[in-house]
């Protein structure tokens, strides 16, 4: 029986990347599902016209709500897997066969690393510090060995995705890899080379600085407070 | 142990069921809960040796009543402002819920609207 793969892509005014992302995403998988977080550009009509199901969100709610929305899409159509890509072009789909091909091994998440590469030298040095840190604090409190926590090229196997709680709106990552960690999910990760964004709006300004060591603080007491273990 | 011991004791007590609940119920605030534990162990605390309470208003230089009423005033505020804060997050947490919801069922009408079109096309056809 051949296995159903869904690509998953949250997309949040993407109007210049989302055609050449979804035509190199569209022969490694079965069903293309763009979730648009209310985009105010043509994100939306585009990922259409690529031949993508779009979901359109009414109100802005960040990557984490939009992937949500997207991984319920995924188990009610009853997908074997679901592989999520950005929107932005910094995730090369060629490499969707190694993370299936890697998952059927019988792994439940197998995650794309930038730091299994030299790709992450391309990254400022705060941003670099700021992966490692969390990247050690989940492999200090899980005993996962891991060396990109914060990556979203991430494929899933959806009934192991079924077990795992509602994430937060924004710095999904964290919660759901320690979560997962916490569930006893065989993860594993494949060498990716991601390269920084070359155009659209980066996520990441002073603001999101200031506010990621605190939230991803919450986040961990919240997975190790009220998550329990699988 | 004087009544206002008793009642801090009481409050204290409270309050740590409170935080108790929150993880029993898995509601996940985890803002709640830290300020439910920290309040609650603070008044279980100064209810059971009040001297600790003295002390610490002793290091903090508020002897004095109308400081100690300052501080508490203080107190209030940030109690008043945390209560906010955590009626804004289970709001924005609703309407992300929402959000999910409205979008999915969006995508199930649009899909059954596609279906019904289809069927339509196929009646006509027969029909011609």
């Amino acid at each position: 029986m051949k296995l159903k793969l869904m690509a998953l892509i949250p997309a949040y005014n993407e109007e210049e990347t989302i055609a050449t992302v979804l035509s190199g995403v569209r022969k490694h998988v079965d069903k293309m599902v763009v979730v648009d977080d209310a985009s105010t550009d043509s994100t939306a009509e585009l990922a259409k016209k690529g031949g993508a199901v779009v979901l359109s969100h009414v109100i802005n709610r960040g990557v984490g709500a939009a992937l949500r929305t997207g991984y319920r899409y995924g188990i009610e159509k009853d997908f074997d897997y679901i592989v999520q890509i950005d929107a932005d072009g910094q995730h090369d789909p060629t490499y969707i066969p190694e993370l299936l091909k890697t998952a059927k091994q019988g792994y439940d998440i197998v995650s794309g690393s930038r730091f299994l590469n030299k790709s992450f030298e391309d990254y400022s040095a705060l941003r670099r510090v700021g992966i490692l840190f969390f990247t050690k604090l989940i492999k200090v409190l899980s005993g996962l060995n891991i060396t990109d926590v914060t990556s979203g090229f991430r494929l899933y196997r959806v009934k192991g995705l079924k077990k795992l709680s509602r994430s937060q709106d924004k710095h999904w990552a964290v919660e759901q890899t320690f979560e997962a960690v916490k569930k006893g999910f065989k993860i594993k990760e494949v060498s990716v080379e991601m390269p920084t964004r070359q155009s659209g709006e980066s996520q990441f300004n002073p603001n999101t600085f200031f506010w990621y060591p605190i939230r991803m603080i919450e986040i961990i007491l919240q997975v190790l407070i009220f998550r329990r273990s699988g | 142990m004087r009544g206002i011991n008793i009642i801090g004791f009481l409050v204290g007590v409270y309050l740590l069921v409170r935080s108790y609940l929150l993880v029993k119920k898995r509601e996940e605030d985890v803002l709640n809960f830290l300020i439910w534990l920290i309040v609650g162990s603070g008044l279980i605390i100064t209810g059971l040796s009040p001297g600790v309470f003295n002390y610490i208003m002793k290091v903090l230089g508020m002897e004095e009543r109308p400081y100690t009423m300052f501080a508490v005033g203080i107190l209030v505020l940030y109690l008043l402002l945390f209560r906010l804060v955590s009626s804004m997050r289970r709001i924005e947490s609703e309407n992300s819920k929402l959000n999910e919801e409205i979008t999915l069922l969006k995508e199930k009408v649009n899909s059954l609207d596609l279906e019904v079109r289809r069927k339509n096309k196929g009646k006509e056809g027969r029909t011609v």
